[in-house]
């Protein structure tokens, strides 16, 4: 084993002396071949897969010329014996391999290493076998493309064994458009009908999901398509949307929607008729996964038929269809797609469209009795109130977004809370208050504490709305009592939140609704040092938005009478402290020069002395910005 | 020596039953895998300070961008590396065997490279230094971001050495983390296997074990047959690679059980210990209880020993599939507890696990 | 990229490891072809013997005659004897391996059983027990078979349909248990035996699921329960693409040699010294002189289901102790990931060993096997401690 392991340098000279051409001197420069030989035979697989990690460094030690006579060929050998993680490598390399071999024009030399790569069983090597053949006809002329590539395709779509026809799928798009010749493009297209009817689901689906993106370059290149063309892909889709296995049938959804970009595009809606028939039977398909395609697709598929108002009028039956489905997952899916189908009607068809189908159907899937449906629909179902007006909106949907706010599951209130900005400005938040309320304190108590954060992230846009007296009385002590939650991010939002409801509110319902009210906190609770912290961290996040003496007056005593505590993080933390005080007190420095001077720089002196560095660090830190800021 | 297993003993079974192998492989010194995983081959320990280091304005300055970089999930670059390296062992290696902690202090158990999940703990707990902590070992492997986490928590005890003790667990070793991802995850993040040379050799620096208020012993396994009083912890020489067997292999690796007495470990190293034993220790050094990490508990923590014994985990959902909460423990300056358990955090692209199925048939 | 760096360092290490096992081992000269040699020899069995559990001990001397030009090892090399068991009941031949310990000095003997997994053999053990004996002076018994469906082990009656459900492998386990021990054992006392169940794969599952049915007298000799390289959710897994790996593994070949060469290129054995034993004994050589598979894996597809089903439970909480061998990299499912975190049993991982670890890193398996067995062997242990001495 140990023998193996490093290649020999006798070894290598032999291996080379074998496949030195004439007239090259031996010696240093044919050594990487002969190396690359001999780890490509070597027992450890991690060795060979290595090795051919080095393929690209062995190419330009030889030349492009050793590299087309000597390397490749020895590769297109390697490609036929080893493992699928050597051909994976192997596949990958060669993808790079056209400025190694001299350029374009000897590109094709690479084919047939990849020809056999593509035709192997496992996935992964022949994914990379065709994105390495797809690179490298980027890079072909359209001579090669004939004469190599087209034949390659060809060999692939016919040959017996699945693997290579599932490759070949992948391939057209990498020519389709670059025949100039209809005759050519036709047969191509002929030959991709072919696997679209192959005997075996695998080439279905393959060619089924390569067929939109065909579709789309032919889009891209409107000049060059021509009505057989559109023959050929009709019947291609025909075969898709019959076929009698799901996995392959639900593959018809995309292809619709591309066919349907297609006319668009090209301004042609003769076709609409059929293809709405097509968007209809797709949406009531009797497998459920070609039904939650449809459903996840809708908005799209359904807006290429904007415009056209009878036809969206005709896809309203299988929408609310979609909308009572059986399956969970598929009502879960057309749940995200209301509002987006629903804005495509225009004018007065809107506003009956939404009160008379889209509503009913709404209200069912806000009882529905799979949660991830709900908070699937509570995501974007505020959006309808756009779409109406405010009577409209107080009348018909309100009760359904009230409804959906007592919901049992955490996610479906949050979801609506969230999204009400839109609501509120179309029909303000009062009406919303009553059920708002009981909504937010059982979420400020939810046993999740990222429920209870996202509510109280909310609040003060709630504030807003609801005026200073509304808050006063239904939501300040809940404000207050998130101080105290055991979980430290709760505490730093609910001081966080009370800074911004000061702001909202003004310094002085703070002084009076929140700083006295701190100030008189149970003293039981501030022997837990946590307490002490987190009621420092809150006094300290109000002074820049009380007044000057409310600081000094009411913040300040209590500060510092916390230098002297016994816990260090209190004292450095206070530390911290006196400098926004300063910060606040400096453009006033002569009013309050006695505070200043007597009581905060002595006491940050006295800590700059603490027996713990931490505290004098910060004390020290703390000064230097009072000196900046006093100066 | 290649020995992969979560257990120390293979190395100590070649040298009792195959001296030629062990011999072979000294012999030949010019074997680069020697130097490998011969400790202080980082060269991190070469030239240790006398004293403990002190912080200037300058390397502060050096240790917040560390900081503020890791707080990013972010890696340091090698070079950084080895000076985080240095300047932590002039700090660990002042500290006892059994380093006295004050309270308030939040004990928190294995993280295993859930960068992540230690990050939602100081969400949980407050950040550090305004929250005091305690670690009890296991910052590295199984995750998938050993690195991130234990280059973390190192500057942060650089920073705060006063705000912060990180004890060494089974796994801040040299022959563990070869097996169990943290070696891996250096060359993959390096290139090369340095930084997890300048990291192993530092945790040969860690204390092992944590003493709060003389009345909560903290470390990562359990107990020992061989250490009867705290005092037999501080006479120990720690400083070196965890061993195979006796007491420091025990601190770091034993269990408490329902079976009274010492059993076999059915790890493979360290024993089980049963609550008469929990209790005369606790009586013979005047404790309350022992808190200690290494067992994954479904609820993030777990009483044994009728209070004697506490298991604190704090990796949540443990391997990215265990379905376990996490756990930290709050103790404040009057000595009140108080767990807190927090569940994964919740971060998008959340590391799908993803397992490579074996080639091989049956 | 990391595997590939981790797999460059340690490589020269386990050569290393290889070589010291090559130097310590004589070659013997070339063997003969034992697949020709014992199909006679059954034909024998079954014309002597006719009774049930008879022995039919083959001595190595006997099988080194004939000449084959493939560098093949016979299990003499690594068993002291070959021997058919005929269980009617079970209607099976049994073709067992055994080597008995040399002496029965000190207070424990280990007593090493081990089962093959699933496409494999008896022989796959060889090294293994080569390596056992050879770092216990002797002082051990290792017995290796071939399951059913298997290397050298027949059906009787072949109009009886065979099953392969993991019942039918634990029912033939509890009788070569119970065979091996009022045969082999019989000198042995029984409160110096110390039994260790070893199983690689299917084998590490059928041993676990055996323990709960053996007799309450073979439970306290039994000590505890090594799985090799099995972990259920994978093994579940893998299942899946066995297709795969038959669609590209051969089935026949020119000579032995090149079966040995092909499954060391393939990465499925690491170690030459133990392929040479284990790949041969895996086919049959046909009188055109080419080698065939003898164990066709799609054969047992109807009773995959039954093998690993709670495996990983059963395990851990098993009421012995448990060890568990892993190659390359752990992958572990979630029972054993937490029962290896609350210290269940013991993990031991081999990086640079392919799946068949008893074969690949023989030498390690030994000595971990051998520790495994002093340490949790309560003939053996006694746990010291200062406790009391140093008092105030």
């Amino acid at each position: 084993m140990s023998t193996a392991t490093e290649p020999a340098n006798g070894a290598a000279a032999g291996a080379a002396g074998a496949s030195t051409a004439p007239g090259t001197a031996p010696g240093e420069d044919v050594y990487p071949l002969a190396l690359l030989m001999d780890e490509l035979k070597h027992d450890d697989i991690a060795n060979r897969v290595e090795a051919m990690k080095k393929l690209d460094t062995i190419a330009i030690a030889m030349g492009p010329e050793r590299t087309r006579d000597e390397l490749v060929p020895f590769l297109t050998e390697v490609a036929q014996d080893d493992e699928d993680e050597v051909f994976a490598v192997l596949a990958d390399e060669l993808g790079e391999f056209v400025p190694y071999v001299g350029g374009p024009q000897h590109a094709t030399i690479l084919l047939p290493a990849l020809e056999i790569l593509a035709s192997t069983e496992e996935t992964l090597v022949r994914d990379k076998a065709v994105a390495a053949l797809n690179s490298i006809a980027c890079e072909l002329s359209e001579e090669q493309i004939l004469s190599d590539f087209i034949p390659l395709i060809e060999h692939l779509a016919v040959a017996d064994w699945f693997s290579s026809k599932v490759s070949a799928c992948g391939l057209f798009k990498s020519v389709i458009v670059r025949l100039k010749d209809d005759t050519l493009r036709k047969n191509l297209l002929a030959l991709y009908l072919q696997l679209v009817q192959d005997d075996t689901p695998m080439v279905k689906r393959a060619a089924a999901k390569n067929l939109p993106t065909l579709i789309d370059l032919l889009r891209q290149n409107p000049d060059l398509s021509n009505d057989v063309d559109w023959d050929f892909i009709s019947n291609m889709f025909q075969k898709i949307i019959n076929d009698s296995q799901d996995s392959v049938k639900f593959l018809a959804v995309d292809c619709l929607i591309a066919i349907l970009r297609f006319f668009n595009t090209k301004h042609v809606d003769q076709h609409f008729r059929d293809l709405l028939s097509s968007a209809v039977k797709l949406s009531t398909d009797d497998a459920w996964r070609v039904r939650y395609m449809a459903a996840d697709k809708f908005e799209t598929l359904a807006s290429q038929f904007a415009g056209h108002d009878d036809y969206l009028t005709e896809l309203l039956p299988p929408f609310l269809a979609l909308c009572e489905d059986n399956e969970s997952d598929v009502r879960k899916a057309i749940a995200n797609e209301i509002p987006g189908f629903a804005k495509l009607f225009k004018g007065t068809q809107q506003s009956a469209v939404i009160l008379t189908k889209v509503l009913p159907a709404v209200q069912n899937l806000s009882m529905d009795e799979n949660e991830a449906v709900r908070a699937a629909l509570a995501l974007k179902v505020t959006n309808l109130v756009e779409l109406m007006s405010k009577d409209e909106a107080i009348e018909n949907l309100l009760p359904i977004l009230l409804n959906m706010l007592k919901d049992e599951f955490p996610d479906v209130r949050l979801n609506i809370i969230a999204n009400l900005k839109v609501v509120n400005d179309v029909i303000g938040i009062d009406l919303l208050s009553d059920s708002l309320l009981p909504a937010i304190t059982e979420l400020a108590n939810d046993i999740n504490w990222r429920v209870r954060l996202a509510i109280i992230e909310y609040i003060p846009i709630l504030a807003e709305h609801l005026g200073v007296d509304f808050f006063n009385q239904q939501l300040s002590d809940l404000c207050l009592s998130w101080l105290w939650d055991t979980v430290f991010s709760i505490r730093e939002a609910a001081v966080n939140n009370l800074k911004k409801l000061t702001e909202i509110f003004g310094p002085e319902w703070c002084r009076n609704e929140i700083v006295s009210r701190l100030l008189k906190s149970d003293s039981q609770l501030l022997e837990n040092f946590i307490y002490r912290f987190t009621l420092l961290s809150a006094l300290t996040a109000l002074i820049p938005v009380v007044s000057a003496d409310t600081v000094t007056e009411q913040i300040l005593p209590f500060v510092k009478h916390l230098a002297d505590d016994a816990v260090a993080n209190i004292r450095f933390n206070v530390a911290k402290s006196y400098a926004v005080v300063v910060e606040v007190l400096a453009p006033h420095r002569d009013q309050y020069a006695d505070v200043i001077n007597g009581t905060i720089l002595p006491s940050l002196n006295a800590l700059c002395q603490d027996q713990d560095v931490d505290v004098q660090y910060f004390s020290k830190q703390s000064l230097a910005r009072c000196n900046e800021l006093l100066a | 020596m290649d020995v992969d297993m979560d257990v120390p003993m293979h190395d100590a079974v070649s040298e009792q039953l195959t001296p030629t192998i062990t011999e072979d492989v000294d012999a030949s010194g010019d074997d680069y895998q020697d130097i490998d995983f011969k400790p202080g081959s980082s060269g991190i320990a070469d030239h240790k300070a006398s004293k403990p280091l002190e912080l200037t304005g300058e390397n502060i300055n050096q240790l917040d961008k560390w900081i503020e970089k890791l707080g990013k999930c972010e890696i340091l670059s090698e070079d950084d590396v080895a000076r985080l390296c240095k300047m932590a062992i002039d700090v660990v290696q002042f500290e006892e065997n059994v380093k006295p902690i004050s309270v308030p202090v939040t004990i928190c158990g294995d993280v295993h490279g859930q960068y992540h999940d230690l990050m939602e703990l100081f969400k949980i707990g407050g950040p550090c230094p305004d929250t005091n902590y305690l670690f009890m070992g296991d910052y590295v492997d199984r995750g998938y971001y050993s690195v991130e986490t234990v280059s973390y928590l190192v500057a942060m005890k650089i920073r705060y050495p006063r705000r912060i003790t990180i004890l060494r667990g089974n796994h801040e070793s040299r022959q563990i983390t070869q097996v169990y991802g943290f070696y891996d995850e250096c060359l993959r993040k390096y290139g090369s296997a340095n930084v997890w040379k300048m990291f192993t050799d530092l945790f040969d620096y860690f204390p092992i074990t944590a003493l709060v208020e003389n009345k909560i012993f903290c470390l990562h396994g359990g107990l020992s047959p061989m250490i009867e009083t705290i005092d037999q912890v501080r006479e120990l020489n720690r400083v070196q690679e965890v061993p195979h067997e006796g007491p420091m292999c025990d601190l770091l690796w034993s269990d408490p059980d329902d079976r009274g007495g010492w059993g076999i470990s059915p790890r493979g190293a360290g024993f089980t210990f049963g609550q008469d034993i929990s209790e005369q220790f606790n009586h013979t050094n005047n404790l309350t209880f022992v808190a200690r990490a290494h067992q994954l508990v479904m609820e993030g923590y777990a009483w044994s020993h009728q209070q004697n014994v506490v298991t604190i985990f704090s990796a949540p959902n443990y391997c990215y599939r265990c379905g376990n909460q996490a756990a930290i423990m709050e103790v404040d300056e009057n000595n009140n507890r108080q767990f807190l358990q927090y569940d994964p955090s919740v971060r998008p692209g959340e590391p799908t696990v993803t397992r490579k199925t074996p080639d091989y048939f049956l | 990229m990391a595997n590939n760096l981790r797999k460059s360092v340690l490589l020269g290490q386990f050569d290393k490891i290889n070589e010291t096992i090559d130097a310590s081992v004589p070659h013997k000269p070339t063997l003969t072809n034992r697949h020709e040699d014992s199909s006679e020899e059954e034909n024998d069995t079954l014309g002597e013997l006719t009774n049930c559990n008879s022995l039919n001990f083959q001595h190595h001397s006997k099988s080194t005659s004939a000449v084959d030009d493939d560098p093949v090892e016979g299990w003499d090399t690594s068993f002291e004897a070959r021997e058919t068991i005929i269980s009617k009941e079970r209607n099976m031949n049994f073709n067992l391996y055994a080597s008995l310990p040399k002496e029965h000095t000190g207070n424990s003997i280990p007593i090493f059983i081990f089962h093959h997994g699933a496409g494999s053999s008896g022989l796959s053990f060889a090294n293994l027990c080569k390596q056992l004996m050879n770092k216990l002076d002797g002082k051990c018994g290792c017995f290796a078979f071939d399951a059913r469906g298997h290397g050298q082990t027949t059906v009787i009656d072949s109009n009886v349909p065979v099953k392969y459900n993991q019942e039918d492998f634990i029912e033939d386990l509890l009788f070569l248990i119970s065979y091996i021990s009022e045969n082999h054992l019989r000198d042995i006392p029984i409160a110096k035996r110390s039994i260790i169940l070893v199983g690689h794969s299917l084998g590490g599952s059928i041993c676990t699921f055996t323990v709960s049915h053996l007799s309450s007298e073979l439970k306290r000799q039994l000590i505890g329960v090594a799985m090799l390289d099995i972990v259920e959710e994978a093994a579940v897994d893998a299942l899946k693409k066995v297709d795969h790996f038959l669609a590209s593994t051969p089935n026949v070949f020119p000579t032995y040699k090149e079966a040995v060469e092909w499954h060391i290129k393939h990465g499925l054995s690491k170690n030459r010294e133990s392929a040479k034993i284990a790949i041969p004994a895996l086919f049959r050589k046909f009188a055109s002189g080419k080698v065939v598979r003898i164990t066709n894996l799609s054969t047992f597809r109807p009773f995959w289901d039954t093998w690993f089903t709670g495996l990983s439970h059963k395990f851990v909480t098993l009421p012995t102790s448990r060890l568990l061998i892993l190659a390359g990299n752990d992958n572990l499912d979630r029972e054993l990931i937490i029962g290896q975190i609350q210290g269940k049993y013991q993990l031991v991982v081999f990086q640079d060993s392919g799946h068949f670890i008893q074969e690949d890193a023989a030498l390690k398996t030994a000595l971990t096997l051998i520790e495994f067995w002093k340490r949790n062997d309560n003939k053996n242990v006694v746990i010291q401690t200062n406790w009391g001495q140093s008092k105030k």
